[in-house]
């Protein structure tokens, strides 16, 4: 028997997933904050992806967790279908995705927001444009044609960041251009969509930024922490929009 | 304490306990704070200057003192004229300041860059636009009003920001819109001036960033932290523009 067949046999499994944690644990003291201090360079360049969660994504999961209920029937998503199939499950009748160039695999609809006339008026029941708009330099035509695709009494579940680096991979394919307030992005949805259907929803706190920015995961800061909603460092904004009925 | 110990003796120990703070932060061995615990910015109430000297304030002095050259004959400057004072000195022969509202005792012009019937066509050898454009919702239109107020063959300078924590009293008056980068800021004049014409630039790293949101100050780095530029780090942005001479006005 190998040690760990041992440890598995004799310790009950709170015990080793306590145990599995220490390394991390032992790895995060010593990384402290002293260090933070001489760290110059993020402690890791891929935002964090390859110590845990990334920051962003707890906003962005917890905001879709919560609107679960609106991604059903006919989805859009963009890049993937990931977050159509978790959220939507077995509400979701279809599934498309948009992507800007050919080279996703999974892409159902090639097309630049601004200019997507080739896609279908009231067409879905749900849009889940996650961390997309921030790619987009035309944002008024792109906001109409997310607008215009939404059957009526659809939804369209969005966010996009305040604070976070530039990705070097997105700027070089199709640019990166903002970060938007709350205010901005309220603003900016209510030129198209009736004020009384927009909510808009920014999280974050200064030790969320700091973790994003250094990339740092989720796993790396304590949960609570994150629940806490500083107005002032708006990290990730969230906005639900629903197209009204005729 | 407060009442007792008069107020040159308070300032003397909160300069000790910051300098003290400053050591144990750049030898590592205390970092007080505690970056990765805290949700509150060890600074809350500034963006740094009650500390010292705010980091984006550094790289957009760097910037003004790299174009003080620009600053020189009729210049605009928002809010207040001190930077056209300062980089401008005697090479200014008038200066505006303009503000949105009227209640700015400096302000000799009351406009609002996005709507500005008020502000002049051809007239300014030198706009300094610094950390302005993030407050006005239609930035497209503020540009095409900072080129006609250009003279033919005058300079506008314009840094912002683009990573920044928010300013609630400004979220409050609705006048926090954007953070931009260094992307969309060349596009955005690029529309107007010729692209030729257009020089952006993007400073800061990691390290800047967390202590600029932090509310931390210049003094609390290191400067050839403070200097080096990481480009995927965005902190500030600056961008020189110039109107072309001739009737080429878009």
């Amino acid at each position: 028997m190998t040690a760990k067949g041992l440890l598995k046999a004799v310790l009950p499994a709170p015990a080793r997933r306590w145990l599995r944690r220490q390394p991390l644990r032992a790895q995060r003291l010593l990384l402290g904050d002293s260090v933070l201090y001489r760290q110059i360079e993020p402690v890791d360049p891929n935002w964090g992806g390859k110590r845990g969660q990334i920051v962003d994504r707890f906003f962005i999961e917890r905001f879709l967790a919560e609107h679960a209920e609106d991604v059903r029937g006919h989805v859009l998503d963009f890049g993937d279908d990931a977050y159509a199939r978790r959220f939507g499950r077995a509400k979701v009748t279809k599934v498309d995705v948009l992507n800007l160039t050919a080279d996703s695999p999974q892409a159902t609809i090639v097309a630049n927001l601004s200019y997507g006339e080739q896609i279908a008026s009231d067409t879905f029941d749900c849009v889940l444009c996650t961390q997309v708009l921030l790619l987009v330099y035309e944002l008024r035509p792109a906001i109409r044609t997310l607008y215009r695709i939404l059957k009526p009494g659809g939804v369209l579940l969005l966010t996009s960041p305040g604070i976070q680096k530039i990705s070097r991979g997105d700027m070089e394919v199709g640019g990166e251009y903002w970060r938007f307030t709350s205010l901005c992005m309220r603003r900016l949805f209510e030129e198209v969509f009736p004020s009384e259907s927009v909510e808009v929803k920014a999280s974050g706190n200064v030790l969320a930024a700091t973790a994003f920015l250094f990339g740092l995961a989720v796993e790396d800061i304590r949960r609570e922490d994150l629940e806490y909603d500083d107005p002032d460092f708006e990290v990730s904004i969230a906005l639900r929009a629903v197209k009204p009925c005729l | 304490m407060k009442p007792v110990a008069p107020s040159s003796a308070r300032r003397w120990m909160k300069d000790r306990r910051l300098s003290l703070e400053r050591w144990g932060l750049r030898l590592g061995i205390w970092a007080g704070p505690g970056l990765l615990r805290r949700i509150t910015p060890i600074n809350p109430n500034d963006y740094g200057e009650g500390r010292g000297q705010c980091i984006d304030r550094y790289y957009i002095e760097r910037f003004l003192t790299e174009h003080a050259n620009d600053v020189k004959g009729h210049v605009l400057e928002f809010a207040d004229d001190t930077y056209a004072r300062r980089f401008g000195g005697d090479k200014t022969s008038k200066i505006d300041v303009l503000h949105r509202t009227a209640d700015n005792p400096k302000a000799t012009i009351v406009a609002d860059l996005a709507c500005a019937k008020n502000v002049p066509s051809d007239t300014f050898d030198c706009i300094v636009c610094t950390q302005v454009l993030h407050c006005i919702f239609e930035v497209e239109a503020a540009v095409r009003t900072l080129f006609r107020a250009l003279k033919p063959g005058g300079v506008v300078l314009v840094t912002d920001a683009g990573i920044q924590k928010l300013d609630s009293v400004d979220l409050k008056n609705r006048e926090e819109y954007w953070r931009f980068t260094s992307l969309a800021l060349r596009r955005l004049f690029e529309e107007v001036f010729p692209a030729e014409l257009v020089e952006v630039k993007a400073y800061g790293n990691a390290l800047a960033a967390v202590a600029f949101l932090h509310g931390l100050a210049v003094q609390d780095l290191k400067q050839e932290h403070l200097d080096y530029s990481d480009a995927d780090f965005e902190v500030s942005l600056s961008l020189r523009a110039v109107k072309p001479n001739g009737p080429s006005a878009r």
